[in-house]
């Protein structure tokens, strides 16, 4: 418990005189606790404040700034629209990684993004969802670094789609999934960059054609492995 | 790239599958589309 945690929010009653000690407990400001529960023990009791709308409290265990709502404590401040939701390290000379309970009810839409690591080949990355293996479907734009011509691309019914370009430097992916967890088409848009001087710029986007409620997905390079490198799932907030 | 070619670059025991923080060798299976996947790959 630091020096500014206290332990109990007092009332005073008229007339009363108040100590040094007193004074200074009410002059903290944003009332700090060691815990959630230190911090629920000091409102409601015997000479103790009434818990109400409006209270604030910093809780040292977490960090964070609360304020009850009259029936709860959430945390102040904006609800983040981009929440963390999975995080993946991607192993030695892999083939292919599968992230499971990426997607759920929690939200509609997600992002995805894959950088760092290296691949054993300058290729492509792929992405299947669950153990779906058909109706893929995804077009899109291509330009390489060493000439100016634009190129398209146009997949149709395919096994996966492409989301990513990599190279014995490193891995790249930012690629939004819509609706993979309901039962809806999934949509999906993705952007990639291979660092390799003859390589390529990428955008392209696409759907799948089933309405499967995905929780998994599953990435690998169009040849070769991928080694080291993050995946990370961020979940666009629903409200 | 060829079959043998593939098989040759990418060794059975080199290659492996990642199911979130578990990395463990490929099946035989797994590993014949592996080396079918080299073979048929796009240009880089």
């Amino acid at each position: 418990m630091g020096a500014n945690a206290q332990t109990a929010v007092p009332a005073f009653t008229a007339g009363q005189v108040l100590t040094a000690a007193q004074m200074t407990q009410i002059n903290t400001g944003i009332p700090v606790f060691a815990t959630t529960v230190t911090r629920d023990a000091a409102f409601d009791g015997a000479g103790e404040k009434v818990l109400a709308q409006g209270q604030f409290a910093y809780i040292e265990a977490t960090s964070s700034l609360m304020v009850y709502t009259g029936s709860a404590w959430i945390v102040a401040g904006q609800t983040p629209g981009f929440v963390l939701v999975k995080s993946q390290i991607i192993g030695s000379a892999v083939s292919s990684v599968t992230v499971s309970d990426a997607f759920s009810s929690s939200y509609d839409n997600y992002r995805i993004i894959i950088s760092g690591g290296v691949a054993s080949a300058n290729t492509e990355i792929r992405m299947q969802l669950g153990a779906t293996t058909a109706a893929y479907y995804d077009c899109g734009a291509l330009s390489t670094y060493n000439a100016t011509t634009l190129s398209q691309n146009a997949n149709n019914n395919q096994a996966s789609w492409s989301v990513g370009q990599v190279s014995t430097d490193s891995l790249s992916g930012i690629i939004d999934l819509l609706s993979p967890n309901l039962a809806k088409n999934t949509h999906m848009t993705t952007t990639a960059s291979r660092a390799q001087t003859t390589g390529a710029w990428i955008s392209y986007g696409g759907y799948l054609a089933n309405t499967t409620q995905y929780t998994a997905f599953t990435i690998f390079p169009a040849s070769g492995t991928l080694t080291g490198g993050t995946i990370r799932i961020y979940g666009y907030a629903n409200s | 790239m060829t079959y043998e070619e593939a098989i040759a670059m990418y060794p059975h025991d080199s290659v492996h599958i990642q199911v979130d923080d578990v990395v463990r060798p490929m099946t035989p299976k797994e590993y014949e589309a592996f080396i079918e996947r080299q073979v048929n790959a796009p240009a880089p």
